[in-house]
């Protein structure tokens, strides 16, 4: 499924905020979206995902314009896996799964045998299957954070939205959702997620998209885009980038020096 | 699944509980009328209802005991659940809508509205059935006027309808606190202060026949709506893409909570409290997810409003307002949530 932005613009009253994006995703690309702090890399999510209408340029998501569909379509194509989770109230790590199934439900149903069995096997997929009856906000943050990815996935959507899924995790939970996040690249997924970590984008994304004044400056294979010079340019900070090998497999590493 | 099965025996039990509390409160009063007594006039009534007039029981009891138990008490017993139902119904959906357990019914306005709308009748002398009828109206007006102000706004949805709903409250307040300044004395500002402390003693059948329709056509539309109530609680930019009309549903919601508060209030007065204790016990009982937590909410509601009007009734001579009653009960338990962190955590 294909998600497309062209020559797209949005701006905050006189602040032009994105300044004619054109970006284009297909099936089994995970793509690291960078950039520094108030870039518009939330705003350019905001609007590939039909929540702002843009004020030039259009969202075209599998050949229709995003803001033409209803939510209820538009969440069998696109899902939404925010930063952080915070509900007013402690649901249970699967009635928070299962409220993804609501999209393919009708108005008045409730959850039964068949969405429950959906949000079971994509729990066991995520290997936290184990925490289904447990609250929500009472298991770590890593686990949280592959509950909404489950939850992502009974949604049924293919392009999967990510604001910074590691951004609070602590090292070793960062390595284990962001492994998820490749393996789903691999089955087919389309996953567009930000990060502050050069280090996540060589590791894990297969495309790198760099941002900057609101406008794209790199777009391409992280090895080939994202280099000294780009990351100088991005955070304002000289860059060292180094590769080690390790078991035969050689990993990028970058330091700012 | 050992959940479900615990919640379905605490939901049996419950509903149990809400039968046996029904029937008990026939029994209690200062008039004393005989078990068997109760029972076959109940049947009575029943009968006559479901068969428009045509059967009935045989007549062993005396007209004294019929008219207090199927003019006097089913009709206040009736009030009581329905509005002990509708007002922690509200309440729940209202929670759920600004994402916020320390919420009630009064939070748009809705009660404080009604009790302008009662109070003005009472002054200007309308009859009984009018006076319900201006609260109800006035009830929704407040709200309306207070959702129509948010939409306006450029704040956040539900931050700008909490300060809209306090501000409409507080003008409405400020009418009835006119009105009692200008009205008699002697007759209205009694009646009116009464009132607003909440009773349930002179309510008669035209009150639940009244109060019955705009509570079940609330009621409805909560009940079938009650699993996507629960992603209101996750946050708006979730739960649209998650394929939910936010702003239509909630918009729904609170029309249905409103036309349930209000209705609720124009027979009742004001008692508060119930829409704010009963979910949270509800919340710790059945959990957070409003699949349960409406019927259940309804079913506890209506319980502890017929309990506590058995107190009025049976505590001290005089009457004591519900709403004096309901606050004694809840005033406690909401000190023990800010003690115990405000949210109501499963287990």
């Amino acid at each position: 499924m294909k998600i497309e932005a062209s020559s797209l613009s949005f701006s905050y009253g006189m602040g032009k905020v994105l300044d004619s994006i054109s970006f284009s995703a297909q099936d089994g690309q995970a793509i690291a979206v960078l950039g520094p702090n108030g870039v518009g890399k939330t705003t350019f999510f905001r609007c590939l995902l039909g929540f702002l209408k843009p004020s030039e340029g259009s969202v075209i998501v599998d050949g229709r314009n995003v803001n033409d569909y209803t939510r209820r379509e538009l969440a069998h194509k696109l899902a939404y896996i925010p930063q952080s989770y915070s509900p007013a109230f402690n649901h249970t790590v699967l009635d928070s799964v299962l409220m993804g199934t609501t999209a393919s439900m009708g108005l008045f149903q409730s959850p039964g045998k068949p969405q429950i069995d959906r949000a079971m096997a994509a729990l066991d997929s995520l290997g936290i299957g184990k925490l289904a009856h447990r609250p929500s906000l009472k298991i770590s943050g890593g686990e949280r954070q592959l509950m909404l990815i489950a939850r992502a996935l009974v949604q049924d959507a293919r392009i999967l939205i990510m604001d910074e899924p590691a951004a609070n995790l602590d090292f070793g939970n960062s390595f284990h959702v962001s492994s998820r996040i490749r393996n789903l690249a691999n089955k087919g997924y389309t996953v567009i997620f930000s990060t502050h970590d050069p280090g996540q984008a060589y590791r894990y994304a297969n495309r790198v998209v760099c941002m900057q004044g609101g406008r794209i400056i790199g777009d391409g294979k992280a090895d080939e885009v994202l280099d000294e010079a780009m990351l100088n340019s991005l955070y304002g900070v000289k860059t060292a980038v180094r590769s080690i090998e390790v078991n035969g497999r050689s990993y990028k590493v970058c330091l700012p020096i | 699944m050992k959940g479900r099965e615990k919640y379905r025996l605490r939901f049996i039990i419950l509903a149990l509980s809400a039968v046996a509390i029904f029937l008990l409160s026939f029994f209690l009063g200062r008039y004393k009328v005989g078990f068997s007594a109760v029972i076959k006039i109940l049947l009575d009534r029943l009968l006559r209802l479901i068969s428009l007039d045509s059967w009935s029981m045989q007549q062993s009891w005396t007209a004294a005991e019929a008219s207090v138990v199927a003019s006097i008490r089913l009709p206040r017993i009736g009030c009581a659940a329905l509005v002990g139902c509708a007002l922690s119904v509200a309440g729940a959906c209202y929670q759920g809508m600004f994402r916020n357990p320390m919420v009630s019914p009064d939070i748009l306005g809705a009660s404080t509205g009604s009790g302008f709308g009662a109070a003005l009748s009472i002054l200007l002398g309308f009859s009984y059935a009018a006076t319900a009828v201006t609260s109800f109206a006035s009830g929704l007006a407040a709200v309306l006027v207070a959702w129509l102000i948010s939409r306006k706004s450029r704040m956040q949805t539900s931050v700008a309808m909490v300060l809209s709903g306090v501000m409409v409250g507080s003008l409405f307040q400020s009418g009835t606190s006119f009105i009692k300044l200008v009205a008699d004395t002697e007759s209205q500002l009694p009646a009116i202060t009464y009132y607003l402390m909440g009773y349930l003693s002179s309510v008669k059948a035209i009150d639940f026949r009244l109060a019955v329709v705009p509570i079940l056509i609330g009621f409805v539309p909560l009940f079938l709506l009650r699993w996507r109530i629960n992603l209101l609680t996750v946050s708006e930019a979730e739960a649209r893409s998650m394929g939910v009309e936010t702003g239509r549903l909630r918009f729904i919601v609170i029309m249905c909570a409103t036309l349930m508060t209000s209705a609720s209030v124009s027979i009742s007065g004001m008692i508060g409290w119930v829409g704010l204790v009963i979910p949270h016990f509800c919340r710790i009982l059945f959990g957070n997810d409003y699949r349960r937590l409406i019927p259940s909410c309804a079913l506890l509601g209506a319980s502890f409003l017929m309990l506590v009007d058995d107190l009025a009734r049976i505590v001290a001579t005089s009457e004591i307002p519900l709403g004096i009653l309901t606050s004694f009960v809840g005033a406690p338990v909401f000190i023990l949530m800010i003690l115990r962190g405000g949210s109501g955590h499963e287990d």
